[in-house]
């Protein structure tokens, strides 16, 4: 009776916690990588053609093909030059922002008799150097008068002499897509520049007039896949696997020690220790829509860590509220959620950028819902691989029943609060979002964590024992939750079909419990509801449950499905029994 | 059986006793088969039956298995074959066992209970005296006192049903209740339940529910494709069989309803009205309600009683594997959709029966009450309510374990018979 009433106030106190902790998020150092360029080497190579900075593991090569060459660096004392002593080995002072130039040269780049007087840059930056932030490194316009400035991982903006080149066309050559014109706004951005473009190497030409003509080559250090670098970059994941697959093993030595003591139930420890997949009840399995749910599941999560690479990133503007790092680059699809938890970045959005926003979020609300938790989200594909894998082993979950699900509530409110208001009192929710630890570390971003490691520690152990904790406190959900009624997405329900068998209610991940006790309503989606269709796989009655898109249903519970699994016994029955009329003649 | 000797008129009533219970059951099992339209396949079910009641038989399959009588339908079948035993229902319809048991149990008792006691107290049949356990859920008033009276006479297992079940908690008590009958079953049977042996009486019992839900759906159709009564039977005939054994023999019956939908062999004619029986349990030789609506011109083509469909209805729906999983499946699937009157809350029955109507096109229902049985009495005004509003006629007929009031019984059916006909004819 005492835990019963220390229940609530823990839960209340837990979650007060939870915003204290967001708040100081950034002091919790999950997994840091560097970010200085210490272990770094500059190689010059005078072989090649063209001016430009490629990288190779730990070496920042210059491709150059004049010999004299000069480097600058930006340290923390200001630009520095490169001499032969320091190449070698790069320490941490320096910032990781690198441009060579060579002496000027000329050139008949337009064709038009006459000949130009070339400046020609390379500039390159590290990895580290691109994170989120308002300013870009920007090098001494002394030196270098023109510069390609990469900012926020996203923009290409131009700086002449100090100033930012507005409303200027440039020439654009790209590895990726050739040669292109692209003209500069306002801002000196060049907004319509594809972001593979950038990443793949961009030559940046500028004719200041008829006789001065500026080139830069910029280079960003790309994620490439299945190298040293990649496996670095994956490493912070691993460690969350393992830091969880151990809380898991804690938690099961833990609860069979209190189950030791319980009169009952220590009867059956002997039992459920042997951990197998032998002895599985196999007839209730069947290929279904299940199975078409995990293949959008597996499909989605790929789409979401390499679908930029490979299908462009234009659909990248759109931005549907999904739970998938926008650090990720590499996304084929925008996380609104970046913005949502950022709101104060609105105030410094154009008018067309927060339309999009909020257009993209209504769009995706009304077409989707939370189809996206159920279908789509990469957070929901883990904890179900973690739920798959204690069911393949036989391993007792977790059930929770209504009273729990309304007991953590405050969790939820809390977890709401930080996700909204955080960005306001000066944190940052990406420092606690446990989304962040997955699809950049598998595009092969290198990302340092803060709490947010310690928070997908406690997702996956949690989502181990219980199917989809994470997504009963969800903040992202629960916002788009309150759309349920305008979604185009319903699970409806024959009321009079029902049998109150509770099957759906055991099934469902988010354990709403009006889906089986409703007898009123045709409509029984709920604010909870993510869509996975687990209700309908497990009803057995005709029609009793169906989901409906535009109000067509297109998945309806049935019982000759739900038994379908019977017909191999049937067909092995008539085996037996044909064999047997045999022996009898 | 009897550890006392018996005094020379203690056996004279005794042999008297075998007799006539054997001679109603043969009567009862006569005009079931004399009913028109048997399925050749249904032999095996008739087979059992007088076995059990004619021949006083034990159960005829040759197993070794320890039985373990159930009441109710909310044992759980698939715990007894995963501990190695064979559940048998011991629910009786007994005619003359019910009246040796009226002196033992007060009259206003429901007649269930007098005929189990009766066959309790004379010993004379081998279902229940070779029963090495008993479990009595404690459902109704009767069933509870039962239960006391039981334990006096053989190993009686009390299974507490919470009385209502829309809480969490309630299905949690359920579930703690079903790991407190595993010891008791384990020590009978000396066999342990493991999680290999519960997933596969899991798989057998769903095989036969897989089955029922073929035999349910060829019900459906009209005009009928097997007699109501001979559909009862062989439901009946279910609580003696080994779930195996069931299965196979049903598969064999559905193959030959197929073939009698394909090939249009119907049992009755499409004016026939389409009545189903709901109420109290209807156990064989008691079926004279069911012969009656069918010898009256009227098509049985559904029931809601709990020794009819509902025995194998509900399937156990396993969502989690493991061992707690299939706990939880199995207290859901025997108490959640159970639409047994003993809770408080009762609602979903007449859904259940509304739904029925829908699907085998009923016209009419008949509410059967056995005297005594108070709580599916407590249902019929509801339940008449809402028929009311879907103009479905329905009427309440009230029996004993006699045969005294069957041309009562008949006057009233085949009113009501009429009645449904007559709407019919207005309606064209």
């Amino acid at each position: 009776m005492k835990l019963k009433k220390l229940f609530t106030p823990t839960i209340i106190i837990l979650s007060v916690l939870l915003c204290v902790l967001a708040y100081f998020a950034y002091a919790f150092e999950f997994f840091t990588f560097s970010t200085d360029a210490s272990g770094y080497t500059i190689v010059e190579n005078n072989e090649s053609d063209g001016f430009y900075f490629t990288y190779s593991n730990n070496d920042i090569i210059l491709n150059s093909d004049n010999a004299n060459t000069r480097i600058y660096a930006l340290t923390v004392d200001g630009v520095a030059e490169m001499t032969q002593a320091n190449l070698s080995a790069l320490n941490e002072n320096y910032l990781g922002s690198f441009i060579a130039t060579i002496p000027e040269q000329t050139s008949d780049l337009n064709q038009d008799g006459n000949k130009e007087t070339l400046y020609s840059y390379a500039k390159t930056d590290m990895e580290f150097t691109q994170g989120y932030r308002p300013a870009a490194p920007e090098f001494d316009n002394q030196l270098m008068p023109f510069e390609v400035i990469f900012t926020d991982r996203t923009t290409i903006s131009l700086i002449f002499n100090g100033e930012v080149l507005a409303n200027q066309t440039v020439t654009v050559y790209s590895e990726r897509s050739g040669q292109a014109e692209y003209t500069s706004n306002e801002a000196g951005e060049i907004t319509d520049l594809p972001i593979l473009d950038i990443r793949s190497g961009i030559l940046v030409t500028y004719f200041e007039n008829d006789t001065t003509v500026y080139q830069m080559h910029y280079q960003v250090e790309d994620n490439t896949l299945l190298t040293s670098r990649y496996i670095s970059a994956l490493s912070p994941f691993f460690l969350i696997l393992t830091l969880s697959v151990l809380g898991i093993i804690l938690c099961l030595i833990l609860r069979r020690r209190i189950l030791l003591k319980d009169p009952i139930m220590s009867r059956f420890l002997a039992g459920n220790r042997k951990v197998g997949t032998n002895g599985l009840l196999k007839s209730q399995n069947r290929f279904g829509f299940m199975n078409i749910r995990w293949l959008i599941m597996i499909s989605s999560f790929f789409l979401l860590v390499f679908g930029g690479k490979l299908l462009g990133t234009w659909y990248q503007n759109l931005e549907i509220p999904i739970f998938s790092c926008p650090i990720n680059q590499d996304q084929l699809i925008g996380s609104s959620c970046y913005t949502l938890s950022h709101l104060n970045t609105l105030f410094d959005m154009t008018w067309t950028e927060i339309l999009i926003f909020v257009g993209s979020f209504l769009a995706s609300l009304i077409i989707l819902g939370r189809v996206i938790c159920g279908f789509l989200c990469p957070m929901g594909f883990i904890q179900d691989i973690y739920d798959w894998i204690r069911r393949k082993l036989k391993i007792q979950g977790l059930f929770f029943d209504e009273k729990i699900y309304q007991r953590i509530t405050p969790i939820k409110w809390g977890m709401l609060l930080i996700f909204l208001v955080l960005c306001f009192v000066g944190g940052n929710f990406c420092d606690i979002c446990p989304a962040i630890t997955l699809s950049p570390a598998f595009a092969g971003f290198k990302l340092s964590l803060y709490l947010s490691g310690f928070m997908m520690v406690f997702v996956l152990i949690t989502g181990f024992f219980k199917r989809r904790f994470f997504c009963t406190i969800c903040p992202l959900g629960y916002l788009m939750g309150l759309f349920h009624k305008i979604s185009l997405f319903k699970l409806k329900k024959d009321c009079q079909a029902c049998t109150e068998c509770g099957a759906c209610y055991e099934a469902c991940p988010m354990g709403i419990k009006s889906i089986y006790t409703e007898r009123k309503k045709k409509d029984v989606t709920s604010s909870d509801c993510i869509m996975c269709g687990a209700c309908v796989d497990k009803c057995p009655e005709n029609n009793a449950l169906y989901m409906t898109f535009c109000g067509i249903p297109f998945y309806r519970a049935s019982r000759k499905t739900f038994m379908s699994g019977y017909q191999k016994n049937e067909r092995k029955l008539k085996r037996q029994i044909k064999k047997r009329n045999k022996h009898d003649k | 059986m009897i550890n006392k000797k018996l005094t020379p008129s203690e056996e004279r009533q005794r042999q008297r006793f075998i007799e006539k219970s054997s001679r109603v059951s043969a009567k009862y099992l006569r005009r079931l088969t004399e009913l028109k339209g048997a399925p050749d396949t249904l032999k095996p079910f008739i087979d059992v039956l007088e076995n059990i009641y004619v021949n006083m038989d034990g159960p005829h399959f040759n197993t070794k298995k320890p039985l373990i009588g159930t009441y109710c339908v909310m044992v759980p079948q698939e715990l007894i074959y995963a501990a190695g035993g064979q559940p048998i229902k011991l629910c009786s319809g007994s005619y003359t066992a019910f009246s040796i048991g009226d002196d033992l149990v007060p009259r206003d008792a429901c007649p269930l209970i007098k005929a189990v006691m009766g066959y309790q107290t004379m010993c004379v049949m081998p279902i229940y005296d070779d029963c090495s356990m008993m479990i009595v859920p404690i459902t109704c008033d009767c069933k509870k006192k039962m239960a006391g009276m039981l334990k006096d006479l053989v190993n009686t297992y009390s299974f507490h049903i919470p009385t209502s079940k829309e809480d969490d908690t309630d299905l949690d008590q359920i579930v703690n209740e079903l790991y407190e009958l595993i010891p008791a079953l384990e020590s009978v049977t000396g066999q342990s339940i493991t999680h290999k042996s519960l997933s596969e009486s899991l798989d057998q019992v769903g095989f036969a529910q897989y089955q029922m839900t073929r035999f349910n759906e060829f019900k459906k159709n009209q005009p009928a494709l097997i007699k109501g009564t001979h559909a009862m039977a062989v439901m009946n005939a279910s609580s003696y069989m080994p779930i195996n054994d069931f299965s196979e023999k049903l598969y064999l019956l559905n193959q030959e309803l197929a073939k009698r939908k394909k090939s249009k062999v119907f049992v009755s004619q499409k004016k026939e009205p389409r009545l189903m029986v709901t109420g109290s349990p209807i156990i064989f030789p008691n079926i004279k309600i069911p012969l009656l609506i069918e010898e009256m011109g009227g098509s049985l083509v559904a029931d809601e009683t709990c020794m009819g469909e509902r025995s194998l209805y509900d399937p156990a729906v396993v969502v989690d594997q493991s061992f707690d999983g299939m706990m939880r499946a199995l207290a859901n699937r025997y108490t959640r959709p159970c639409t047994c009157p003993t809770f408080v809350n009762n609602d979903q029955r007449i859904f259940r029966i509304k739904q029925m109507i829908k699907d085998h096109q009923v016209e009419g229902v008949i509410y059967h009450v056995l005297r005594g049985c108070l709580v599916y009495d407590f249902e019929y005004q509801m339940l008449e309510e809402e028929l009311g509003k879907l103009n479905v006629p329905i009427i309440r007929v009230e029996s004993d374990y006699n045969e005294e009031d069957i041309e009562q019984l008949r006057i009233r059916i085949e009113a009501f018979i009429e009645l449904i006909k007559l709407k019919d004819l207005q309606k064209k």
